[in-house]
């Protein structure tokens, strides 16, 4: 090794009172912080705390308004059946707005698909697991349509996904005839298809298949988001572009791949819709658009993109059906629930905001 | 290890000839000549505009110049995207750094060649190997002295603009063999840790590889050559 410092360029004037300063660079200065900014700090590296804060502050205000008839095992059982498929759903959200696009289709693929495999196993009479892969692949066409639009026609996904919203409905009506198959015909017929519903009773709580259907795949896509290169470059690839591809990655491929990946789970919701309702109805499941992104945001997702967690997401479903399940156990009107939700999304942006401000 | 000026007749690491780049009616490369000596730090500066950037950027494979040619060790290259530019060992700190905020130290620096874990959980499962890319990542900033961060898993985001500078200049040592190319390294940083970053340019040619920076203004780099540039022709060189 030569002496590095021999060649050193000379000081130039400017330069000169540096060695009278202080010589650290890379180093983290720590400053007197408010509890405030304290806070701020611990809810920037923790982006899934405020869910779970709320979360317990909603089930523990509940509890005291409500008592024993909310706190029970069986009530908490039940929101965990009833968030089920917005669960799921928001799973398929999550990943397409951790790259900073968004899916207003969702809904309409899960109803889409949930009628193609009702029609071909009770209808036409296809095997209910022929039914289902059918309907998965269904899923995975309209993922498909949705990712090409997005990344080589580079239309903004809000505008894809609002017209293939349109489109996929109009679809499910036209192949339905806007008929419903009733619960009793898929259950004498397809009893594969409501397999999701089966009951199952743990100390008091009722659980059903579908439960841990939803937490399966929270487990499954939290290992691809936090120990696979793909969920990596997820994140990277809703946080900065440009930075992604020059780092290497395929940012067109990665965006496909999660518009068919959100179809494929989209069509798996299809099935635990099936199992809650029982049966297969062209009008079921309206409002799961807007309420997944109601879970993702108030589960701590960023809109912006490169932000937001599985887990945040569960919680954020959960939240939002503590909210309406304690509500009306209070006897109050549906319409207070809807107000309820609807400020739950704006604090939760706010919040989100506010985070994002972080001083380095 | 030989520093600064090349021994006469050693062939050089990275050579363009009669480079050119058109856009419309402008031109940024007019036959642009290049030549990098092994183990030379080469400064090219030149004004807003004078075709700096193009002519890194053809380097770097971010840019495919209309004609001219690119040798590296003597022979002939052809770069289509950055990556064909880091097969080959060029590896390149971009103004914009290209490092993403939200993801961690450790993930920045591999990003985009992530190492899996051997055996059935990588190639089946997909895994990660993360604790074998914190630890290098953690020896490559240690080797830079730069492991004064608190957590290789901290978030890039909490970085200041020079210790950003430096996980980026740590990706670009950590994988780049034979050069690596920084686009204005100093643009964005104040007097101390621009000084700073020099210093890093200089512990990054000691470890053998050759460093191609670029800047606006000149700095007296007393022992360094120097490429000037101007309306996208290489005016001056060593």
């Amino acid at each position: 090794m030569t002496d590095i410092g021999s060649n050193r360029p000379a000081a130039q004037a400017f330069e000169l009172v540096l060695d009278k300063g202080e010589s650290r660079v890379a180093e983290f200065e720590v400053r007197a912080r408010s509890p405030l900014q304290k806070l701020q700090h611990f809810l920037h590296a923790n982006p899934t705390a405020v869910p779970a804060i709320v979360l317990l502050l909603a089930v523990a205000a509940f509890g005291l308004i409500v008592g024993s008839r909310f706190l029970s095992m069986f009530n908490l059982s039940l929101i965990i059946q009833q968030v089920t498929i917005i669960g799921v759903i928001g799973v398929a959200q999550t990943l397409i707005v951790i790259t900073a696009g968004i899916d207003l289709s969702v809904g309409a693929i899960m109803v889409l698909c949930s009628v193609i495999m009702g029609k071909l196993a009770v209808t036409i009479g296809l095997p209910a697991p022929a039914a289902l892969f059918v309907g998965v692949a269904a899923g995975a066409g309209c993922g498909v349509l949705n990712g090409t639009l997005v990344t080589r026609l580079k239309l903004p996904p809000f505008i894809v996904t609002l017209g293939t919203w349109s489109i996929f409905f109009a679809l499910n009506l036209w192949y339905s005839a806007s008929e419903t198959i009733r619960s009793q015909e898929v259950a004498k017929i397809a009893p594969l298809l409501q397999a999701l519903g089966t009951p199952v009773n743990i100390l008091g709580a009722r659980f059903t298949y579908g439960s841990f259907f939803m937490l399966g795949l929270v487990a499954l896509i939290w290992f691809v988001l936090n120990r696979t290169a793909f969920g990596r470059h997820l994140y990277a690839v809703g946080d900065d572009p440009d930075a992604a591809r020059l780092s290497g990655i395929r940012t067109d491929r990665i965006l496909f791949s999660v518009y068919v990946i959100a179809g494929v789970i989209c069509a798996l919701g299809a099935w635990t819709l099936i199992g809650r309702i029982g049966s297969i109805s062209p009008q079921a499941g309206q409002t799961s658009n807007l309420d997944s992104i109601t879970a993702v945001v108030v589960g701590g997702a960023s809109l912006f993109g490169g932000r937001g967690s599985i887990v945040g997401t569960l919680i954020g479903a959960l939240i939002v059906g503590v909210f309406r399940n304690g509500l009306a156990l209070s006897d109050v009107d549906v319409l207070w629930q809807e107000f309820a939700v609807g400020w739950l999304i704006i604090i939760a942006v706010a919040l989100d905001q506010w985070i994002r401000k972080v001083s380095a | 290890m030989s520093a600064g000026p090349h021994v006469p007749g050693a062939t050089p690491l990275l050579q363009a000839r009669s480079l050119n780049k058109r856009y419309g009616r402008v031109t940024a490369l007019d036959r642009a000549d290049f030549d990098l000596y092994p183990g030379e730090i080469l400064a090219v500066i030149g004004d807003n505009g004078a075709g700096k950037s193009s002519l890194i950027r053809a380097l770097s494979g971010a840019l495919i110049p209309d004609a001219g040619e690119i040798r590296l060790a003597g022979g002939p290259v052809a770069f289509r995207s950055p990556l064909d530019a880091q097969a080959a060992g060029i590896e390149t700190v971009y103004q914009t750094l290209a490092l993403s905020p939200s993801l961690s130290i450790a993930d920045n620096m591999f990003l985009g060649r992530e190492l899996r874990r051997a055996g059935p959980l990588g190639t089946i499962c997909r895994m990660l190997d993360r604790k074998t890319m914190q630890r290098i990542a953690r020896e490559k900033l240690t080797e830079l002295g730069l492991m004064t961060v608190q957590s290789i898993n901290q978030r890039v985001e909490t970085l200041s603009g020079g210790q950003r500078q430096g996980v980026a200049v740590a990706r670009a040592a950590a994988f780049g063999s034979r050069v690596v190319i920084m686009d204005e390294p100093t643009a964005a940083l104040g007097v101390k840790e621009s000084r700073r970053v020099l210093d890093l340019i200089l512990d990054v040619r000691s470890r053998g590889i050759s460093v191609v920076w670029s800047a606006t203004i000149c700095r007296t780099y007393s022992r360094s050559p120097t490429a000037s540039i101007s309306t996208g022709s290489v005016v001056g060189s060593p």
